[in-house]
């Protein structure tokens, strides 16, 4: 079975990057470029797994995040943190809000998607 | 000396004076008289020698008398004439009254300083004085002078004018003509009050001066603080949006040069990779820009657990390992076997090695790299040992600044940040360590972590 991704994520050029490699490695991708519209995405198509930007342009990353938690349809789903994003205790703050992980920008093209594969199917913390 | 003890002798010297002469005179006028009549038989003759014995005896005794008490008097005067040089001599004012407060004698500084003439001081009461609360006080004092004997007191003296001068006065009870009376001195404390008011002044002055300059200083802390926030928040941002397009170069560089997009000539791979390189390079320092300022702005919390530092070690080892091999040098991993586990904060011990082992092969050309681990009391002591350049003396002080690679000729060829240990050095100190450094020049540099064996109470930098 094709495993479905969703990114949410606003920079265009980022969500390509990640598209391209996602689906280069068998993955469906869904994308969004607000938390709104990513939340409607994931209702619709309820995907294997979210990655998730934290600075999003209206609500922000963490919102989101604690939102699909408090979803009786999403919250089984893993949700990756995507962030570049450094200072102390951002890591804290993204697994607090409900994020299984988090993974630092910029990402290493050759190690993301095994990253990625990792998360699938683990049960949300 | 208590009058009493002084009268007992002088008393029974005088009584036994007066015996004495009774005895003397009496025996003198019997055995006379019977020598007389010894020798006169007549009796007229002999009462009449007895009546010029008589008369002589008397004029005799009334000589002695006269001179007696004639030096008696002169002693007396003598001693009047001491005792009021004494009191006029004093540096106060000396006056004595008895119970009723009637002044009986005084000294001429009494009334000078008190400006009464010697007709009003005896007509005057000592509380005249005072004033205000000041006349309770030296009344309870007094009444304190004649139940115990003696008592002092600071009060405003205050003369015949109205103005006030403050006088330390010390009163002692004395016994005259069988009455209990007050004998005192007072003593004008003007220049003592004057520079305890003068220290107290300048004791306010400083304090408020002090005061102000504390809070001069707290405002300028307080601004330095905002600012340097400011600044940690301004870097931590910056390296936000610099992040944010390496994530695009550095992510396509890598798909490119995995040929995810399809097949590279040999001189766009070359090129691609220099790209990468370039850019890795990029993301190095603004990671290390960010890890200062984290440190700076007190953003880096530590999180001590407790580690086997050995593990630790042959992880640091296993990591750099490839970049020794690559460069063909040793590298050796020397733990003594007392060394175990200690607690700190893991992710940073790590930190702070990889830099230091990562600079030693990089700048060591020939030889290699030894890193040796010992306890020395409650310290773990941990030295990356190389054969490499070493560090000049006059460059050893500066090694630690940020952005500082010592000898710009070699610096071109060891690529770094240049930021690696300053970060190492404060990432030390907040784990309650340090990091120490000795070298030969163009032998080999020895750099030690020193940290506790049990760190830390969990804290912000600061």
């Amino acid at each position: 079975m094709t495993p479905t991704a969703l990114i949410i994520e606003d920079n265009a050029q980022n969500r390509y990057l990640a598209t391209f490699l996602l689906e280069g490695s068998g993955f469906e991708v869904l994308s969004a470029v607000d938390g709104a519209r990513g939340l409607v995405l994931a209702r619709e198509n309820k995907p294997n797994v979210i990655l998730l930007d934290i600075q999003l342009p209206g609500m922000d990353g963490y919102e989101v995040a604690r939102r699909i938690r408090q979803d009786a349809m999403l919250q089984d789903i893993p949700v990756i943190a995507v962030t570049s994003y450094a200072m102390g205790g951002d890591r804290e703050k993204a697994l607090g809000a409900g994020c299984n992980g988090y993974l630092e920008k910029p990402i290493d093209p050759e190690t993301f998607v095994a990253d990625v594969r990792a998360f699938l199917g683990e049960k949300p913390v | 000396m208590s009058e009493r003890a002084d009268m007992l002798p002088f008393g029974s010297r005088a009584l036994r004076v007066a015996i004495i002469y009774a005895v003397v005179s009496l025996l003198w006028i019997w055995f006379s008289d019977q020598a007389l009549f010894l020798i006169y038989q007549d009796h007229q003759l002999a009462a009449r020698w007895s009546l010029y014995k008589g008369v002589a005896f008397v004029l005799l005794t009334s000589l002695l008398l006269w001179l007696v008490i004639r030096r008696e008097i002169r002693l007396v005067r003598e001693e009047k004439r001491l005792s009021d040089s004494m009191i006029e001599s004093m540096p106060g004012v000396v006056y004595f009254y008895d119970m009723s407060g009637r002044f009986l004698r005084w000294n001429r500084n009494f009334e000078r300083v008190s400006g009464y003439s010697a007709d009003e001081l005896a007509r005057m009461h000592p509380l005249d004085f005072f004033r205000g609360e000041d006349v309770g006080r030296v009344e309870r004092r007094i009444e304190r002078v004649f139940d115990h004997g003696e008592s002092s007191v600071e009060a405003l003296f205050t003369n015949k004018d109205g103005s006030q001068i403050p006088y330390f006065f010390t009163g002692r009870r004395v016994t005259y003509r069988d009455a209990p009376c007050l004998i005192g001195i007072g003593i004008d404390i003007s220049d003592r009050v004057r520079m305890e008011k003068e220290l107290r002044d300048l004791n306010r002055n400083l304090e408020s001066r002090i005061a102000a300059r504390t809070s001069d200083l707290k405002e300028a802390l307080l601004r330095a603080e905002e600012s340097d926030q400011m600044k940690s928040a301004f870097l931590a941002t910056m390296s936000h949006e610099l992040r944010t397009p390496l994530n695009s170069i550095i992510g396509f560089t890598g798909i490119l040069l995995q040929d995810l997009a399809g097949p590279l000539n040999d001189e766009q791979r070359k090129q691609m990779g220099m790209v990468q390189t370039s850019a890795r390079h990029l993301l190095a320092l603004i990671n290390d820009v960010l890890d200062l300022s984290k440190v700076e702005a007190g953003q880096l919390v530590v999180t001590p657990t407790t580690f086997n530092v050995a593990t630790l070690l042959e992880r640091v080892v296993r990591t750099v390992r490839g970049m020794a091999e690559q460069q063909g040098l040793f590298l050796d991993l020397e733990v003594a076997s007392s060394v175990d586990t200690i607690t700190s904060d893991e992710r940073r011990v790590e930190q702070i090695l990889l830099n230091l082992v990562n600079n030693a092969i990089k700048f060591t050309e020939s030889g290699g790299v030894t890193i040796r681990a010992a306890h020395t009391d409650a310290n773990l002591k941990i030295s990356v040992v190389d054969t490499g350049i070493g560090i000049r003396d006059e460059d050893l002080r500066h090694l630690f600044s940020p952005f500082v690679q010592i000898d710009a000729g070699l610096s071109r060829q060891h690529e770094g940040t240049g930021l690696g240990l300053a970060i190492s050095r404060k990432l030390a100190f907040l784990l309650d360590g340090e990091i120490d450094v000795e070298s030969v020049f163009q032998e080999g540099s020895t750099f030690t972590l020193t940290l506790p064996t049990k760190c830390c109470n969990t804290r912000r930098a600061g």
